[in-house]
C-alpha cells in the first residue's frame, strides 16, 4: 500500500512553495515591522492622576498662571496601546485633550507637573508642542472633567472616557461636571489651550455673574 | 456550528465589555463625530453602530426613584449647553459653551435672581430662534 501523507504535511509543502515564490515580499515584512512600525509604537499607562507615556509622543500643556483651566494635549503617530484607567489600541494618528478646573472658588488647585526623567534636555515648557522619545510622566492635580479624543485610523477603546471601535476618523468628547458644584466651561477645538473651566462650590453666589459671563458664546 | 458558536461568544464578550465601564451615576454630556465605521457605547449605556458620517450629542442625568425633600436632594441639575459645529468637510472645529450646577448647588443657584434672569433671557432667545426657523 502506498504511504498516506498527512494532509497538514501536504498543505505545508504547498504553503512553503507559495512562500518561496513570494519570497521578496514576505521576507520584507519583518524589516517593515522592526524599522517602521516599532519605532512609532508607544504605550500609555494612566493610573489615578498619573500618566506615563512610553515611546514617541508629541505633547503640550497649559502653564501657570492657569487661572482658566489645567489643559493637556497629547498626540501619537503609529501604534499605541493604552492601559490603566482607560484601555485601548490605536493605529494611525490619535490625540487626547484633557481639561480640569484650575481652582474651586477661592481655593486654587495644584498645577499638573510634567517631566522627562530619561531625557538629557531641559524640562518641558508649557504652551508649546514638545516631543518625547522614550518616557514622559505627567501628574495632574485631579481627574479631568472634560476629555476629547480624536482618531484618524483604527482604534478600540474601553473605559470611562469612551468605549468604541472606530475605523476611519472620529472625535468624541465627554464632560462630567462634579457633583454638588457649579461649573462653567468653554472649549474650542481649534485652540484647546485657550479653553476655560471654572468650578465653584455651592453657595458661591457672589461669583454667579462671572460664571454666567463664561457661558455667553 | 462550532465556528458560529465561538463567533457569537466573542461578540457577546465584546458587548459585555462595552457595558461594564462608565456605569457611575453622574451627569454626563458627550458629543461624537464619526466618518467611517463606528461601534460605540454612549453615555446613556446604549450601543450605537454607524457606517458613513454620523454626529451626535447626548446629555444624561441620573434619576433616583424617590422624591426630593427639603433636607434631601435627588440630583437636581441646572444646565445650559451650546454646541456649535462647523463644516465637517473643512474640519472646522467643535465649540462648546456649557454651564452646569448639580445637587445642592443647583437648588441654591435656582434661587439666585441673576441666574433666573439669565435663564429667562436664554429661553426666550432659543424660542425665538425656533420660531424663526419654521
Amino acid at each position: 500500500m502506498g504511504e498516506r501523507r498527512h494532509p497538514v504535511a501536504s498543505m505545508s509543502r504547498g504553503a512553503l512553495a507559495r512562500h518561496f515564490a513570494l519570497g521578496p515580499l514576505t521576507g520584507a515584512l519583518p524589516f517593515f515591522f522592526v524599522f517602521l512600525v516599532l519605532p512609532l509604537s508607544g504605550c500609555v499607562i494612566r493610573a489615578g492622576s498619573q500618566e506615563h507615556f512610553l515611546g514617541p509622543v508629541w505633547y503640550r500643556f497649559s502653564g501657570p498662571p492657569a487661572t482658566e483651566a489645567n489643559i493637556s494635549q497629547v498626540k501619537h503617530f503609529g501604534l499605541v496601546l493604552e492601559a490603566g484607567n482607560q484601555w485601548g489600541l490605536a493605529v494611525g494618528v490619535s490625540e487626547r485633550t484633557a481639561i480640569s478646573p484650575a481652582g474651586s472658588g477661592e481655593k486654587e488647585m495644584r498645577h499638573p507637573t510634567w517631566s522627562k526623567p530619561l531625557s538629557l534636555t531641559s524640562g518641558p515648557e508649557p504652551g508649546r508642542w514638545e516631543f518625547s522619545l522614550i518616557y514622559l510622566r505627567g501628574e495632574a492635580a485631579a481627574q479631568p472633567v472634560f476629555v476629547s479624543r480624536t482618531t484618524y485610523g483604527a482604534s478600540v477603546a474601553l473605559g470611562s472616557e469612551t468605549s468604541a471601535v472606530t475605523v476611519g476618523a472620529g472625535n468624541r468628547t465627554i464632560l462630567r461636571p462634579p457633583a454638588g458644584h457649579l461649573l462653567s466651561f468653554r472649549f474650542d477645538r481649534r485652540q484647546p489651550l485657550k479653553s476655560r473651566m471654572v468650578q465653584m462650590p455651592p453657595g458661591a453666589g457672589w461669583m454667579m455673574s462671572r460664571m454666567l459671563e463664561e457661558v455667553e458664546p | 456550528m462550532k465556528n458560529h458558536c465561538s463567533y457569537g461568544s466573542f461578540v457577546i464578550l465584546i458587548l459585555t465589555l462595552f457595558l461594564l465601564p462608565g456605569c457611575a451615576k453622574t451627569v454626563a454630556f458627550g458629543t461624537a463625530t464619526v466618518f467611517g465605521l463606528d461601534i460605540s457605547q454612549k453615555p446613556d449605556q446604549t450601543i450605537d453602530v454607524a457606517l458613513g458620517y454620523d454626529r451626535a450629542e447626548i446629555a444624561t442625568i441620573p434619576a433616583t426613584e424617590q422624591d426630593a425633600k427639603e433636607s434631601e436632594d435627588t440630583y437636581s441639575v441646572i444646565g445650559i449647553f451650546s454646541v456649535s459645529y462647523g463644516n465637517p468637510w473643512t474640519l472646522e472645529p467643535l465649540r462648546l459653551n456649557q454651564f452646569f450646577a448639580t445637587g445642592w448647588a443647583a437648588r441654591t443657584a435656582a434661587r439666585d435672581k441673576r441666574l433666573q434672569e439669565f435663564f429667562g433671557k436664554k429661553a426666550a432667545e432659543i424660542s425665538k430662534r425656533g420660531d424663526d426657523g419654521k
